[in-house]
């Protein structure tokens, strides 16, 4: 089934408790603070179920129809198909959605893949697994996730003595018919817009916290649930022209907050098992299919950086300066980086696990420690090329309502580079990409999404051939003959 | 003169316009966007001439009192106490006021240390500024400047080409009063909260742009004169719990529009000399004490933000982990760095101009282009120290006015190492530094308030002895002498 936008809205309306500060917010497609960004997420199953992206962004299994990202992949020309979907939504946000619908969904669609990775945890859980793949694609189902232990909580593990206190989400009960839990989970990025969130684990559990381990899926507006809402950057917007990304595309992040929320166990798929919890999306093409569709995201965001990071150069009247050139060449080279990288990850596919195929894993890790370690210098680019101007614009795009303020506004702010209004409508837009706070929380955002950086690059470590590398090494050596034994 | 908060806040009710949006702020030590704005800079004036600090704020001379950065310096001891007076300022306000009372205050006393830089324009011009510099100082004024054109006109024949008004601010009209300006200059950061505006131009005219070459102080309030301010951050500060920076420390930034202006002879002080309108303040220590104090600025700023790095790192444990500490040790070192610029050119301070002393130069520069390099960077270490936590905290602390959410936050987001409303006090200033767009809005302006880096380096390269370098890599160079050809077997 493909989900309409108007669908997608409705099943919204379910509900769910999200609180904004004290604020509870009854519906989050009306609501200031969301309707925006809920209209962008409507978008994306318009574009879906439009007859005219039907092979882009959609597959058929069993003369069904199911969204691209759900689609196991057999050939390299599947993981291609699925590139193609995840680039064309993230187009359509601008890359500014790091957990779409595609990205946990991926994250399904590569366990169901190898679903004998839930053995290590019991019979049954792989079945649970394949029928929540099931219905989660004939459900058109957009599912994120809270996966890590909230801060400070996981680092009293480092301390063994100190007083614990188990407010990290975890199993509280268990009877013939589920399991309850209870706790805290961070950070169920666009929660405020999915239908369900999967509860697990990305950082290591314990053995001694296995209760910890629970791995599940729980409706949005399931009893017991509530999302507490960091804050959200439309809420203050009085016009879209003011700040055009922040209007749109904040995705929310919320921590999940369970009060004996009781999970079936058809829906349980991790229970009383610290080292499968983690060990699932590694194992499996889990984690990768997850990560490529943050590769490629990316991808689109520098789309809109590079052109942004020209048309500031024009509008400042600089784009013809050699050295400005040289800045804009080398922007776009990252563009190109970048894209390269998503393209290798295809053309070095693994055939993993066997009979299926995977991105190339060093490839899609190595994208992901390049994306964080650039990011930053990236917006810093741009932030030069902007200079002062973002600084010099009026407070709000509401001067032109006054109509002697808009006559001297656009005679006194036009250059011969740009009429006014449409220099302001770009420096907003600059100012919503390196300034604002949606700009901040997508500076903080790029830093963290996939863990810290010791997090990213121990995949790296993990996924490299170290004894090849060692061979060469150790051949060179070897081919160096000791004194005397020439 | 030393002003009290009160005396300025009445100061700022003086009918200027100031617009926010299409809205037009009658008081803006009342209206929500600016008040708060507006007590900090209050607070600045009693702490002044609070008996405290009294001898630490002002000088005396001729029996009266002046603010301590209108001393013009005459021996070193002179500038550390210009430099702790800076220091006191901004630890007040953490480094985030760049133009506080002091630094166009700090250019005018550098100008009046030389006036006769304004001999070149014509007479008069010298003793409009004495006696201008005098007024400031005797009335306690606080000046912010405008003295850059717009962007993207600076060139008028492109709008005379297309019969459209040149923006860029210029003389329309003299007489024997005085001049008329009118048009655009910007960007007047702080002159909402300030008392007059000095109008200049702190880069290169063109030679024949002589009518935009006008260097005058006009009043916030003068007739004519509209302030339009770019979107202020404390708007929408809900609380100073929320925001803690936005709600009092924005200093805001504005475009002035002059119509019409009249500015009488007496408050002109470069006047039809393209030239002069930008080399007076480097042929006098003006731009070297203006910018001292954005040296000393920064490292208030440093101190906050290594304070905070190392409060978070203990808000989760991460402190006791090596690479942490590794981290807490470069932060706290960058800051001894900048502490070390600061107090090397009061030590190096040059004898200049006759009779007075100035901080050293080319170390001030250098300072200058260390801050202007660095800040991003060390903005984005701090960033890695909060890590996602920011975003764990609810959107606002109205959580804690509902009994039932004020428990449930209260038991869920304790840890063993702070208490929960103590961590969400603490990652709240962490994300009005790093994330919120007050902080976006400090990440620019440090870039950019000395000019854009060419700029800045111009200004290093323009001090450097290049004499003696060049005598140095030459005695080496002298050294390597072809040898002589071996003498064939």
């Amino acid at each position: 089934m493909l989900l309409t936008g108007k669908e997608r809205l409705e099943r919204l309306r379910d509900g769910r408790r999200i609180y904004l500060g004290k604020e509870k917010i009854d519906d989050v497609t009306t609501h200031p603070a969301f309707k925006g960004a809920a209209h962008e997420v409507a978008k994306l199953y318009e574009a879906k179920a439009d007859p005219a992206n039907r092979d882009l962004m959609s597959f058929a299994e069993n003369g069904e129809r199911y969204s691209m990202y759900y689609l196991r992949a057999k050939t390299r020309e599947d993981l291609a198909r699925r590139t193609a979907c995840h680039k064309a939504l993230a187009d359509l946000t601008y890359g500014f959605f790091g957990r779409s619908p595609d990205h946990v969904a991926g994250m399904i669609t590569g366990l169901a893949m190898k679903p004998d990775v839930f053995d290590q945890v019991g019979p049954g859980y792989g079945d649970n697994l394949l029928k929540y793949y099931e219905y989660a694609r004939k459900n058109d189902i957009y599912p994120v996730f809270a996966v890590i232990p909230p801060t400070g909580i996981r680092s009293a593990e480092m301390y063994p003595g100190q007083e614990r206190r188990d407010l990290s989400l975890q199993v509280v009960d268990e009877d013939d018919s589920g399991v309850y839990i209870s706790g805290m989970k961070m950070l169920a990025t666009g929660g405020v817009f999915a239908d369900e969130i999967w509860v697990g684990n990305l950082t290591p559990v314990s053995e001694k916290a296995k209760k910890e381990s629970i791995t599940g899926a729980v409706p949005v507006n399931a009893p017991g649930v509530s999302l507490w809402s960091r804050q959200a950057y439309a809420r203050n917007v009085q016009h879209p022209i003011d700040y055009p990304l922040s209007y749109r595309f904040d995705e929310t992040d919320c921590v999940l907050v369970a009060e004996r929320v009781k999970i079936p166990w058809e829906r349980v798929f991790v229970h009383d098992n610290g080292t499968a919890s983690r060990a699932i999306y590694i194992q499996s093409p889990s984690n990768c299919y997850a990560n490529h569709q943050s590769n490629v995201r990316f991808w689109a965001k520098m789309g809109l950086v590079v052109g942004l990071a020209s048309r500031i150069t024009e509008a400042n009247g600089v784009s013809h300066i050699p050295a400005v050139r040289e800045q804009l060449g080398r922007m776009v080279a990252l563009e190109a980086t970048i894209g390269g990288l998503v393209r290798g990850q295809i053309e070095g596919w693994e055939e993993f696990p066997k009979g299926w195929a995977c991105f190339n894993r060093r490839h899609m890790y190595a994208t992901l420690n390049w994306c964080q370690e650039h990011h930053t210098e990236i917006i810093d680019v741009i932030r030069t090329l902007v200079g002062g101007t973002v600084l010099q614009m009026p407070a709000s795009i509401d001067v032109v309502e006054d109509p002697e303020l808009k006559k001297r506004f656009e005679d006194w702010w036009w250059t011969p580079s740009m009429p006014a209004i449409k220099r302001m409508k770009l420096y907003k837009l600059a100012w919503d990409l390196v300034g604002s706070e949606f700009a901040g929380r997508h500076q903080l955002y790029e830093k963290f999404y996939a863990g810290n950086s010791i997090l990213v690059r121990n995949q790296s470590d993990r996924e490299a051939p170290w004894d090849r590398f060692h061979k060469i090494v150790d051949d060179l050596m070897d081919a160096t003959p000791e004194p005397g034994n020439e | 003169m030393l002003k009290s908060g009160d005396d300025h806040l009445r100061g700022l009710r003086d009918g200027r316009i100031v617009y926010v949006g299409s809205e037009r702020v009658d008081d803006v030590t009342a209206h929500p966007a600016f008040k708060n704005g507006a007590r900090s800079i209050a607070a600045i004036y009693d702490m002044k001439r609070s008996n405290e600090h009294t001898d630490a704020m002002s000088f005396e001379e001729d029996g009266e009192r002046f603010s301590m950065w209108y001393l013009k310096p005459k021996t070193r001891e002179d500038l550390s106490r210009r430099m702790g007076a800076h220091k006191k300022l901004a630890d007040l306000t953490n480094g985030l006021l760049g133009r506080s009372p002091d630094h166009v205050a700090s250019f005018v006393t550098g100008l009046a240390m030389k006036p006769d830089v304004f001999d070149k324009i014509g007479p008069n011009y010298g003793g409009n500024l004495l006696a201008y510099y005098k007024y400031m100082r005797a009335n306690d004024i606080y000046s912010a400047y405008a003295v850059l054109p717009p962007a993207g006109a600076r060139n008028p024949e492109l709008y005379e080409k297309q019969n459209r008004p040149v923006p860029t601010l210029r003389v329309v009209k003299e007489d024997d009063k005085g001049v008329t300006i009118n048009g655009m200059k910007m960007l007047a950061t702080g002159a909402v909260f300030a008392d007059e505006l000095w109008i200049g131009n702190l880069i290169p005219l063109a030679p024949h742009l002589k009518k935009e070459s006008i260097t005058c102080a006009v009043p916030c309030g003068a007739p004519g004169v509209a302030l339009w301010s770019r979107k202020p951050f404390a708007k929408d500060a809900t609380s100073e719990f929320d925001y803690p920076l936005s709600y009092r420390l924005d200093e805001t930034d504005s475009m002035v529009l002059c119509r019409n202006v009249f500015v009488p002879w007496e408050k002109v002080f470069v006047h039809d000399n393209a030239d002069a309108a930008r080399t007076i303040y480097i042929d006098t220590p003006s731009h070297c004490l203006g910018n001292h104090q954005s040296n000393v600025r920064f490292w208030a700023k440093m101190q906050l933000l290594v304070g905070l790095a190392s409060r978070i790192c203990q808000s989760s444990g991460n402190d006791q982990i090596p690479a942490v500490r590794e981290t807490l040790g470069r932060l706290a070192a960058l800051e001894a760095t900048i502490a070390g610029l600061v107090y090397g050119q009061i030590q190096a301070c040059e004898s200049w101009p006759p009779g007075y002393v100035t901080f050293n130069r080319r170390i001030m520069y250098a300072a200058l282009n260390w801050c202007t390099e660095n800040h991003s960077h060390i903005i984005d270490t701090v960033r890695e120290l909060t890590g996602g936590s920011v975003f764990q905290m609810p959107a606002d602390v109205s959580v804690m006015h509902d009994d039932k959410l004020r428990e449930e936050f209260e038991t869920y987001w304790s840890t063993p190492f702070m208490e929960p409303l103590d961590r969400f006090r603490l990652f709240r200033l962490a994300w009005d530094l790093v994330g919120s767009e007050f902080a976006g809005r400090h990440i620019q302006y440090e870039k950019f308030y000395a000019g854009a880096s060419f700029v800045v380096r111009n200004h290093s390269w323009r001090e450097a002895d290049w004499a003696e370098f060049h005598r140095v890599v030459d005695t080496v160079l002298e050294r390597m002498q072809v040898p002589p050809k071996p003498a064939s077997k």
